[in-house]
């Protein structure tokens, strides 16, 4: 009996070793309770300001001026972090264990945030959680690479806090324990776990536990939770404006133009707090462009012209607002950088791989199954072309060090067991698939060939995909070899490759990458690294301001006025460049009975204008302001929208409502020749916008997530049940129907034939009228 | 030992020999007007009990089966809704009108212990699923009159109880934009007025119509409740104009030729079955052609309940 008592005492204090065993690992550590009046250290995030950032959005954290061999883990933690740790100090010469509070920044981070924190958007284990960096040789600086995170953490016992302690309370050594059993037996279950969340209404901390040589060289660490931040769901809101109003227009537009018109939209109506001057509508161009044609939207966004378009029947201007590009874009790890011992450090992919034309048209081209093999043409082969060029891609290896699979890991296809091979991009039909195909059928015509295989390419096999329009002509039939696996949205494609941005898991330690076929402006958002293409004279080019600005400046005009994607000839151009076009009505803006719809014709005058001017300065990130040759194009173009009749707006309008079916004449106009098939119907997305604060107040309601999420947990709690009705009875009668169904005709038949009726069957009919009489009379 | 020869009771030249199970069995029927009574008789009785039950018995299972079918692709809707509403440019509105047949919305009437998954058009094929949205009437949950047909008795019933209703009592909607409820404002049993009942509203309500009778050709008489929207109503999103056949009291004529072909197959089975009863085997005869009855008796009363107003 003696030895229970002393065995819980060895158990009370291994568990305190434990709690402090992080800081005694580390050599000649000193306690938190005494670190050094300054901090060694400068703390910079980008972005600077974290209290607005949104989850998913790149997310940079630097440590600088550390002495070598300093380490730092992240934490996420709640910015007010809870403070009711008890610690032990010691034991009463009666022998009674003596507590009192722990108040030390360090012990409470390592306990309360301890957890792993699950992450909204990606669905998996934020990597800010725990993450362990160690400083760059190269740098000198501890550099963490993150998405923001938003979500919660997993439940989980605080040891030393009563409330939620797994520690009984009639135990003689705690009893402060405060957290009772409530279902006994393993599991036991107790009354509170401690769980916290980080979202637009609970703000976190980053919290860092620095471990780093003080000027005496011993080893100090540091708890540092200084950078807060309050992270929202992804989406755009126009912010500082009162909602819509009668004269806003509708803009359908691709996902990639978002932020630009956000910010627009902001320039415009921001200042004054005045109704927004464009409504978002999201779409695939080629349904932006018939949102347009039929009056459903009034303006919308295209990088190439009327090439998506179904039907031109409305009278339009393209104006170019700004410059654009597909992009082959690489998001992963690379172990290209080494920490203070030289030991390789991975670090996020910044370098931009240099690629040719030929690598890239069988990239998407050959198969994106076994690279190994000879998937994806055997570019990422140890010692192919690519990845000899690309020191960054050849440092890139498989983790167990089998040579084989290096490929694998370059190539991506980490989630291959999810059907995903490595290359992703948006669905749906788009200039930016469509630049591509443009620039590979001249480019490299030779490699831009699907494998002579009938069995996964159909018809095509052996062919060139041509021009394509969306990235899943790339896979032609139902047995895909995944050249690209395609998601709606860019939320989609954004979870997909996360996996391997955040970098977790064993697969990455020695580096991984995904590849997304892309838009300059949607790389540079989320902060993939597209690769450089060869120009005219060979020289690799990266897409940037002035190399799209040069491509635009060479590039030919198609027959609508716009600029023909992979034309560009100038030395410094990025040759898969397109211009975004505006496409505004040439017509005035009429309501449903055809009458001009004043207000909103001087907002969509307001609006180009701005366009031309402020709007250029308010680009996203990675499109470029026009040169100044299409400024005058611009302007030129503006002036001729509105010059029309609303007579002719009123006929067009109902024309394309109405189109003349496919083979008659004088039906709508088509998209450029060989380009256009029939439109695929897509839905279109809408923003959330709010209702008005003036004008006019709106009347309906837009779905939301928490709206969609009502519906859906109704939907998810309907079960229908395989035998409507009552229990047993529900089973019974279909049954029992289904064998008189099966008799009854074959009964009939059989009587009808004359056949007597079988001596068993009278027999037992008999037995059965006397049992009924019997029970009659024993009634009576 | 002996054995028994088929076809061979009706020659009298042949020495009939019988097994000694069939001994004591009485003489086959003579032919005659009351034996041409009866049978006439015997086969309307089973077609009529052969239609009632495949719709009253066994259609409340094969409804069930559409439904399952019907919330199993509508969960997946609004999975893309939700994942829609999550992404950068918020939540998705349809781009045009539903196909008939597709699951639409879920319908609860927590008075009546009622969910069911509401489909798009109200022909006597859809309602067989599960209620019917009418078109040409608003989406659910939309700005104006929604309309839902159901049935009343057939396919099991979903709007069996709907004269159990009273004002006050809720109605929710879920769609792929959302949970709308609805408050019973009243409930008539009256002729069917196409244009009240399916009209514009300058209000935003429900209206959920059913027939009034158990005979499942009544196309007259309805049972009509109203319901009041609460809170704003979502977006309105484009829907599939108003059709004659679609009204919800109309049948699919459409199903005469499927009739036709599956009676008609009924009744030479029928014939074939009583002359092989005739000179075969019983138990020979009913392994060839129970099936082939069981088979075509069903699609026959399927087609033929087609004909009848889909609200039945």
């Amino acid at each position: 009996m003696f030895f229970v008592p002393l065995r819980r005492l060895a158990v009370v204090l291994a568990c305190a070793l434990l709690a402090v065993l992080g800081v005694a690992g580390v050599p000649a550590a000193t306690a938190q309770e005494n670190p050094p009046a300054p901090p060694p250290y400068t703390l910079t995030t980008i972005p600077a300001d974290l209290t607005s950032v949104q989850n998913g959005d790149p997310l940079r954290v630097t440590i600088a001026g550390l002495p070598a061999g300093a380490t730092a883990t992240m934490r996420l933690c709640p910015k007010n972090l809870r403070d009711s740790l008890l610690q032990l100090n010691g034991v009463s010469p009666t022998g009674e264990l003596l507590w009192g509070p722990d108040h030390s920044l360090l012990s409470r981070v390592r306990q309360y945030c301890a957890e792993e924190f699950s992450d909204e958007l990606t669905g998996q284990r934020s990597i800010a959680q725990l993450a362990n960096r160690q400083r760059s040789a190269t740098s000198g600086n501890i550099v963490f690479d993150l998405t923001v995170p938003k979500g919660s953490s997993r439940p989980a016992y605080v040891s030393y806090d009563p409330s939620y302690t797994s520690f009984d309370k009639d135990d003689v050594y705690f009893p402060w324990a405060d957290n009772p059993v409530v279902s006994p037996g393993p599991p036991q279950l107790r009354s509170r776990l401690y769980s916290y969340s980080c979202d637009e209404n609970n703000p976190c901390s980053l919290a860092l536990e620095i471990t780093s040589a003080d000027g005496t060289g011993s080893f100090v660490t540091w708890a540092d939770n200084s950078r807060t931040f309050t992270p929202v769901a992804p989406g755009l809101a126009v912010k500082g404006c009162a909602g819509l109003g009668p004269s806003t227009l509708t803009a359908s537009m691709p996902e990639r133009f978002g932020r630009t018109t956000v910010d627009w939209n902001q320039l415009l109506c921001a200042p004054t707090g005045a109704t927004q001057p464009a409504n978002i509508v999201s779409e695939t161009e080629d349904s932006a462009l018939k949102s347009f044609d039929t009056g459903a939207s009034d303006v919308a966004i295209t990088g190439s012209g009327s090439a998506l378009a179904t039907q031109t029947v409305r009278d339009r201007q393209y104006v170019p607002v700004g410059l654009n590009a597909t992009v082959l874009a690489a998001t992963g790890w690379s172990p290209t950088d080494r920490n203070d011992s030289g030991t390789p450090l991975i670090s996020q992919v910044k370098d931009s791989f240099a690629m040719t034309f030929d690598e890239l048209a069988k990239m998407l081209s050959h198969g994106g199954v076994n690279p190994d093999a000879d998937g994806r043409a055997g570019i990422f082969h140890d010692g192919s072309p690519f990845v000899t060029r690309n020191a960054t891609l050849g440092k890139i290896v498989s983790v167990n060090g089998n040579e084989g699979l290096n490929a694998v890991v370059r190539a991506g296809g980490s989630d291959s067991n999810n059907g995903f091979y490595g290359v992703t991009g948006e669905a749906g039909k788009g200039s930016v698939p469509l630049t591509l195909g443009a620039s590979l059928v001249k480019s490299a015509p030779g490699s831009w060939v699907f494998p002579d295989l009938k069995a996964v390419y159909g018809d095509l096999a052996g062919k060139s995909p041509g021009v394509i329009t969306e990235l899943g002509n790339l896979d032609p039939t139902g047995n895909s070899q995944h050249n690209t696996d395609a998601k709606v949205g860019q939320l989609a494609v954004r979870k997909l490759v996360d996996s391997v941005m955040v970098g977790t898991g064993a697969l990455c330690e020695s580096g991984c990458l995904n590849w997304v076929v892309t838009d300059l402006a949607t790389a540079r958002a989320y902060g993939w690294t597209p690769v450089s293409l060869p120009n005219a004279a060979g020289k690799f080019v990266a897409p940037t301001e002035s190399s799209l600005q040069a491509a635009s400046a060479s590039m030919k005009e198609g027959p609508d006025g716009t600029l023909l994607p992979g034309t560009a000839t100038d030395p410094n151009a990025y040759s898969m460049t397109f211009a975004e076009y505006l496409v505004a009505p040439v017509n005035p803006l009429i309501d449903a009975t055809c009458k001009p719809l004043q207000g909103k014709q001087d907002q969509l005058k307001t609006f180009l204008a701005m366009t031309r001017a402020g709007g250029q300065g308010k680009l996203a990130p990675g499109l470029a302001p026009l040169t100044p040759t299409l400024l005058e194009e611009a302007l030129a173009r503006v002036a001729k929208i509105g010059t029309g009749t609303a007579e002719k707006a009123c006929r067009q309008k109902e024309e394309a409502q109405n189109p003349t079916p496919p083979g008659a004449t004088g039906g709508a106009g088509t998209g450029a020749p060989g380009l256009a098939a029939p439109a695929t119907p897509v839905t279109p997305v809408t923003n959330n916008v709010p209702a008005a604060t003036s004008g006019v107040p709106e009347k309906t309601a837009a779905p939301s997530p928490a709206s969609v999420l009502a519906a859906k947990n109704l939907a998810d709690s309907v079960r229908i049940p395989s035998f409507p009705g009552a229990g047993v009875l529900g089973a019974l009668i279909p049954l029992l129907a289904l064998i008189i169904l099966a008799t009854l005709p074959s009964a009939t038949a059989y009587l009808t034939a004359g056949r007597p009726v079988p001596p068993w069957l009278v027999r037992a009919l008999a037995a059965v009228g006397s049992l009924f009489s019997r029970g009659r009379g024993a009634s009576a | 030992m002996s054995t028994h020869t088929e076809g061979k009771h009706a020659a009298p030249a042949a020495p009939e020999v019988v097994s000694e199970s069939e001994v004591d069995e009485p003489p086959f029927v003579h032919f005659g007007p009351g034996w041409l009574t009866a049978t006439v008789f015997a086969w309307l009785v089973t077609t009529v009990v052969a239609l009632a039950l495949v719709v009253y018995a066994l259609g409340p299972l094969l409804q069930a089966g559409d439904q399952r079918t019907a919330l199993a692709g509508f969960r997946g809707e609004l999975d893309r809704a939700f994942g829609a509403s999550q992404s950068l440019l918020g939540a998705a509105t349809s781009a045009g009108p539903a196909e008939f047949g597709a699951p639409i919305a879920v319908l609860e009437v927590p008075k009546l212990k009622l969910r069911q998954v509401v489909v798009e058009g109200a022909s006597s094929a859809e309602t067989a699923s599960g209620p019917g949205h009418i078109p040409g009437t608003s989406g659910l949950g939309q700005p104006g009159n929604a309309a839902i047909a159901g049935r009343l008795s057939g396919y099991g019933g979903p709007f069996a109880s709907l004269d159990g209703l009273a004002a006050g009592d809720e109605i929710v909607v879920a769609t792929t934009q959302g949970k709308s409820v609805y408050r019973v404002t009243a409930q008539v049993t009256r002729p069917f007025d196409e244009g009240a009942d399916y009209g514009k509203t300058p209000e935003d309500r429900l209206t959920l119509v059913t027939s009034a009778s158990w005979w499942p050709l009544a196309s007259s008489e309805a049972t009509v409740v109203t319901a009041a929207l609460e809170g704003k109503p979502f977006r309105p999103t484009p829907q599939n104009g108003r059709a004659d056949a679609q009204d919800g009291r109309t049948g699919d004529s459409g199903a005469w030729a499927s009739l036709v072909l599956a009676f008609g197959g009924f009744v030479a089975a029928a014939a074939g079955a009583t002359v092989l009863y005739r000179r075969w085997r019983p138990v020979s005869t009913y392994v060839i052609t129970g099936p082939v009855l069981l088979t075509l008796a069903s699609l026959a009363a399927l087609a033929l309940w087609r004909l009848f107003p889909a609200w039945a």
